[in-house]
């Protein structure tokens, strides 16, 4: 091994790995901050050692990497884990808060012809009327989102994340209605049905159809 | 809410992550740095864990009841005492030996194949 000068500028490499910790969930950060950057330090002592400050680089390449996905990862569990304590009232108010605005949404966009005659510019009905439809869809993504989050925040057990038969994928990719159906929650479920979901496909059914309509001057 | 004891076999395939932890902690207890340094030295340093993977799933398998954080500091004199120590958990001793049996029946397979025989060695 070739001998390298005094291993130097520890502190504020370990002082910028730390802030950069802020990127995970608090409660993590508390657990498992300290001895992420204790390790960080090993890390780099070793890279340093091996490669001098092109392995630092390389080292630094690989913890920015890996930073960003297990961030993510760690908000999701942890998202779950918050849900997962939540008592039935809670998950109902939730779940009404989200579906509120796209009850709302819908009903917007029933009316939507009627507020598009309103427009004082006449071209700008249809870019408009996309736009409108386009932010609804996203509400809808959005309230799906939560209500997938909730419900499958309740059928996590403790094998999540130890098995790699990619339930907790399955589930992020197509929610809760198809990856737990055994109706784990019940009125919770048909209620975020109801909530949610209904509203969701009266949204991507009738909107096209209604701006079309609209765009063909077919409605009055 | 669900919080039941899983049956092994509902755990596996482990993830590699988890498998390698399990394994490196098999003959002795060791700290986050130590299981680092002995999944790189096991795979031939293939397998080079950072911190957010390493105790991202050290969370995951405590919750599993897979390993526990020890009391015991093996080499006191050596030691950091700011460092956790990790053990594996009588039933991480049982996951881990199911795992190995099932990748054991599939390198048997993989043997009765001849996969191996232009690799250039055999098993």
């Amino acid at each position: 091994m070739t001998s390298r000068p005094a291993f130097d500028g520890l502190p504020s490499a370990e002082r910028l790995y730390r802030s950069l910790l802020w990127v995970y969930p608090a409660a993590y950060r508390r657990e498992y901050g300290a001895l992420m950057t204790q390790l960080f330090r090993d890390l780099r002592r070793d890279a340093y050692r091996q490669a001098g400050r092109v392995g630092v680089v390389r080292l630094w390449g690989r913890i920015l990497a890996e930073l960003t996905v297990t961030a993510t990862v760690e908000h999701i569990y942890s998202l779950q884990e918050g849900a997962r304590t939540m008592s039935k009232q809670q998950h109902w108010l939730i779940l009404s808060l989200a579906g509120l605005p796209l009850w709302l949404g819908m009903f917007l966009l029933l009316l939507n012809p009627i507020f598009m005659r309103q427009m004082v510019v006449p071209n700008a009905a249809q870019p408009l009327g996309w736009l409108m439809t386009a932010a609804i869809l996203g509400l809808t993504v959005g309230a799906y989102a939560l209500q997938r989050k909730l419900l499958l925040a309740g059928a996590t057990d403790t094998s999540a994340g130890v098995t790699q038969d990619h339930r907790f994928l399955r589930s992020v990719l197509f929610g809760p209605l198809l990856a737990h159906l055994p109706w784990r929650h019940g009125v919770l479920f048909v209620g975020s049905v109801l909530f949610l979901v209904l509203p969701a496909l009266l949204l991507v059914l009738l909107g096209p159809a209604l701006m079309s309509l609209l765009a063909r001057g077919l409605l009055p | 809410m669900e919080n039941r004891t899983p049956e092994i076999n509902e755990l596996l395939p482990l993830t590699a992550a988890v498998f390698q932890i399990l394994l490196a902690l098999a003959d002795q207890e060791r700290h986050g740095y130590g299981i680092m340094q002995e999944v790189a030295a096991m795979t031939q340093n293939q397998v080079q864990m950072g911190p957010g993977t390493l105790y991202g799933t050290i969370k995951r398998m405590l919750n599993a009841r897979l390993i526990a954080e020890s009391d015991e500091r093996p080499d006191p004199e050596l030691d950091d005492e700011r460092r956790r120590y990790y053990r594996l958990t009588d039933w991480g001793q049982q996951v881990l030996a199911a795992e190995t049996q099932r990748l054991s029946a599939l390198v048997s397979v993989a043997q009765t194949k001849r996969v191996f025989g232009g690799a250039g060695g055999g098993v």
